[in-house]
């Protein structure tokens, strides 16, 4: 009796129920009656779900070697001489808007009606869980007693170890944007509400605000519009200020 | 056609350009597929943090799982066109992959966010194996060398066709292509079979 064949493009129309009901039923029974083709058929399927999940996890690898190359350019674009030019460009653009839509007093108006300090969601120094010698913590403390000043001296000590911590560039720039230093805000926000942390929605709503306070009106609504078109916390507050803005 | 997904109707996605992207990927369009990633992430890991409660990297591992089963999807041709935009089918299959990894399942609401589950189950999950012989399969192909690698990545796993393939890795030939191919599996097959007896695998 001649020796039966089996190949792996047959195997992987099998595992993948790409044969027609005849044809797997009839697999089935050369299977069930040849030890050896059962085990050749054993070796691959074996073949073929291991190929299938090592190309799975290159391609995750790719997917994830992209974000890594994404956070690298987010932060070369943030200090290329074009995000200069493009600020430089930015405040004249903004001078015009002012001059023709909103006087300094009304967009001050704006900000004092939305503008509400953010809890701290991310150091729990009170129960008991801090470190008192830790910049960050100590930068936390101060943000909550309001002590904005001295909570930028201790936030920039930590991110001068660690910049690129985003629970702490969240917290700067909002005690930036206190002590009306827009520039700062604006430049420890942007990489907050440009990455997926869980502050990035809160740092987006404050990046908008700190536009505001900046005077940079077209940015400030494009921000809220971006906030606008989504589900989150800051959709309704984004609206109403767009309506007002406009 | 995707038989399974009843979901909402995106007025804004552009049917046209959506339908060029499935045939792209589908002929081997793999810098689509990372080009969609960039494009629907961010979003999507904002949405599964804000709705679900998930931490940004579940988030991110969901919707990379999410590329992935839309990309196989669409190599077996399991879509062939999109009643949906991509962004709705993408946020539904990483509905689905979200309940199943969390058990969530039971907690939420399925319907009030206007993305719907969509199943995708894995293609061969239902297979036991031999997880060591599986294990050294896939540490073994990292050493299996060019153009190998990539003529069995190509043809088993993106379903590229021998003419495909002999342009990708400038063969002479499909034929060429198909040769290769056999030497290359027997290769592999030899790596496997001084490591493991064919009675080890089940």
């Amino acid at each position: 009796m001649q020796e039966e064949k089996i190949d792996i493009e047959e195997v992987k129309k099998y595992l993948s129920h790409q044969l027609t009901p005849d044809e797997r039923s009839a697999f089935d029974r050369r299977l069930d009656h040849d030890p050896g083709l059962r085990r050749e058929f054993n070796f691959w399927k074996t073949m073929v779900i291991a190929m299938e999940e090592h190309f799975d996890d290159r391609l995750k690898e790719t997917l994830k070697r992209e974000d890594i190359d994404n956070a690298s350019k987010q932060r070369k674009l943030f200090i290329t001489p074009l995000m200069v030019a493009a600020s430089l460009i930015g405040v004249l653009v903004i001078s015009y808007f002012l001059l023709n839509y909103f006087t300094k007093s009304d967009l001050d108006e704006l900000f004092t009606a939305y503008y509400r300090p953010y809890y701290n969601v991310v150091d729990d120094y009170k129960r008991g869980n801090n470190n008192i010698n830790s910049q960050g913590t100590e930068g936390f403390r101060f943000y909550e007693q309001k002590e904005y000043s001295k909570a930028i001296t201790a936030f920039e000590q930590k991110l001068s170890k660690d910049p690129n911590n985003i629970s702490v560039l969240f917290y700067s720039g909002l005690s930036y944007l206190a002590t009306n230093q827009t520039d700062l805000s604006i430049k420890h926000l942007t990489p907050v509400a440009s990455s997926t942390h869980q502050l990035a929605e809160a740092a987006e709503w404050y990046l908008a605000l700190a536009y505001l306070k900046n005077e940079n009106i077209p940015e400030c609504k494009d921000i809220l519009k971006r906030i606008a078109d989504q589900k989150g916390a800051y959709k309704e507050r984004a609206t109403s200020l767009l309506q007002e803005i406009h | 056609m995707i038989k399974t997904f009843t979901g909402r109707k995106d007025a804004e996605y552009d049917a046209k350009n959506e339908r060029t992207l499935i045939a792209r990927i589908k002929n081997g369009g793999d810098k689509e597929i990372v080009a969609l990633y960039n494009e629907y992430k961010i979003h999507f890991v904002k949405w599964a943090t804000y709705k679900y409660n998930i931490s940004a990297d579940d988030a991110c591992d969901i919707f990379q799982d999410s590329i992935i089963a839309f990309y196989k999807n669409i190599k077996q041709e399991k879509i062939s066109e999109l009643k949906y935009s991509v962004k709705t089918y993408l946020y539904g299959i990483g509905k689905n992959i979200l309940f199943n990894k969390l058990k969530y399942k039971s907690k939420f609401d399925d319907t009030f966010d206007g993305f719907e589950a969509i199943p995708c189950t894995n293609l061969y999950n239902e297979w036991e194996i031999n997880a060591d012989a599986k294990h050294y399969i896939k540490e073994v192909l990292k050493k299996l060398g060019e153009p190998c690698y990539t003529l069995l990545r190509l043809y088993y796993y993106s379903e590229y066709s021998m003419e495909a393939i002999a342009r990708e890795i400038k063969s002479k030939s499909a034929n060429v292509v198909k040769s290769q191919k056999v030497r290359c599996l027997n290769a592999l097959r030899k790596l496997v079979e001084d490591k493991f007896s064919l009675e080890d695998l089940y």
